[in-house]
């Protein structure tokens, strides 16, 4: 186990913080002490082991300072891609004019139209507005004014129409009344009837339904006393039983007695003589 | 090897530009940030293992350098100084993205332009050998990996030592604790790398070498 001196010495000597001195006497103390080397080398095959290229990717900082004094940096924009395709598209831009140059390319933004060319000049737009005539605008008006007129006579034609269809309406509507009312009474004499129609069905109903209702009584009546009766002659019969057996009962308790009297009769007779 | 030109390079200048940026001199501040902000972007990269990550780090390390660099008052402790705020940026976005795995680095892996631009490496002889360079970056993954798996009070010393250079005494000032204590948290560091490494039987050739 090593002291904490020797951990400290060794990594002093590792990382070459010693003076000359130093350095000497340890060297000295490592060869008397094999163990000591012997950790020495496997710290320093560690060392070898561990050794890692720096990761120099990022791009320089551009730093600056606000007028508030605040502080930003540029390198973050750039590295996450929001100057990088507005730097390409500027790019592109400059090609494309730098190409429109070489080829002639034309580009004209006249009367509010946008034209382009290449290698020829922009010709007069097919687009652009025509001005009519004094002659064309009068036929316009001419043409406007039949229109309105051809417009007015068929108006006036469905007006008439229109009328003549109300006015039969009109008329229809009386032959409609007395319909409704020829109606009315028919209705209201089928109603009667099939109330009255009604009215005969419930009491045949009735009647029929009360003369069901009377022979079920009957008969419930006629099988309930029939069955009193049979109760009443179960009873009549177990009382005789209860009887008979009574009868027997007292005619074997005189035996009894009799033969019980004649008993004592006789030991009395016995002990006399 | 680039980190220690780099960091020659940086120290070199570094000095001259540090009074100036503590008047407010923007362009020596501006200077002095593209001196050093590839060592905070690899400090915080090994911390993470994740670029976007150690791009955040380090952009929120340099605002935080710039605000309080008129506070410093010893020029020479400029490099414990900007460890320090870059070690606790990365606690800070560790307290953030706790969620976040630091895994994420080798599900990346597939990323076709990080992957191209890893790769986009030579040989001394100045021919490119792809399968030297896919070797070489697995290597570097599964340290990273090994890295991550130690404890990390032990990890942010063996960065700042191993790959980022800085002596005992500025780690010491970086972290507020004494140069023994950061020699004793090196050690067993590399000792705990040193079982990740077995664990994954990972063997490098020269390994004993010097």
């Amino acid at each position: 186990m090593e002291t904490r001196s020797d951990q400290e010495l060794m990594m002093e000597y590792l990382y070459s913080e010693m003076s000359a001195d130093e350095k000497e006497k340890f060297e000295k103390l490592l060869s008397k002490n094999p163990t000591l080397q012997q950790e020495l080398n496997e710290l320093q095959g560690t060392r070898n082991q561990i050794s890692i290229s720096d990761k120099e990717l990022v791009d320089p900082f551009m730093f600056s300072t606000g007028g508030s004094g605040s502080v930003w940096m540029a390198t973050r924009i750039i590295g996450n891609g929001i100057l990088k395709p507005a730097i390409g598209l500027a790019a592109s831009i400059s090609l494309v004019l730098l190409l429109g140059y070489f080829t002639n390319t034309s580009i004209s933004t006249e009367d509010g139209y946008l034209s382009v060319s290449f290698g020829k000049s922009v010709q007069e737009n097919s687009y652009k507005d025509q001005y009519i005539t004094q002659a064309q605008f009068n036929v316009l008006i001419d043409q406007m004014n039949d229109s309105r007129s051809s417009f007015s006579s068929r108006l006036n034609g469905v007006e008439n129409s229109v009328d003549t269809r109300f006015a039969s309406l009109l008329t229809d509507d009386e032959s409609i009344n007395q319909s409704n009312t020829q109606n009315t009474q028919q209705l209201t004499d089928f109603a009667i009837q099939l109330q009255q129609d009604n009215l005969n069905f419930l009491e045949q109903y009735m009647a029929q339904s009360n003369t069901n209702q009377q022979r079920l009584i009957e008969g419930l009546l006629v099988e309930f006393s029939e069955f009193l009766e049979e109760q009443r002659e179960e009873d009549l019969r177990s009382i005789q039983y209860s009887l008979k057996t009574l009868k027997d009962n007292q005619e074997l308790t005189t035996q009894e007695t009799n033969l019980v009297l004649a008993t004592i009769l006789n030991k009395v007779n016995t002990q006399n003589n | 090897m680039l980190a220690e030109t780099l960091e020659d390079f940086a120290l070199k200048h570094t000095d001259l530009l540090i009074p100036n940026a503590i008047k407010g001199n923007e362009r020596a501040f501006s200077q002095l940030m593209n001196l050093w902000y590839k060592r905070i972007y690899n400090f915080s990269y090994k911390y993470f293992g994740d670029h976007d990550m150690a791009m955040e780090v380090t952009q929120s390390t340099f605002i935080s350098v710039h605000k309080a660099i008129k506070k410093l008052k010893d020029p020479s402790s400029f490099r414990s100084w900007v460890y320090r705020i870059a070690l606790n940026k990365c606690y800070e976005e560790d307290r953030k993205m706790k969620r976040r795995s630091w895994l994420s680095i080798f599900q990346k892996d597939n990323d076709e332009e990080d992957k191209m631009l890893q790769l986009n490496h030579h040989t001394d002889d100045g021919f490119y050998n792809p399968d030297q360079v896919v070797e070489e970056k697995e290597m570097e993954d599964m340290v990273m990996k090994c890295l991550h798996e130690i404890p990390e009070e032990q990890r942010v010393i063996v960065i700042m030592k191993e790959y980022e250079g800085l002596k005992f005494r500025e780690i010491a000032g970086s972290l507020n604790i004494t140069e023994s204590t950061a020699k004793s948290r090196l050690y067993y560091g590399l000792k705990a790398m040193k079982k990740q490494l077995e664990k994954r039987n990972i063997y490098k050739e020269n390994a004993y070498g010097n």
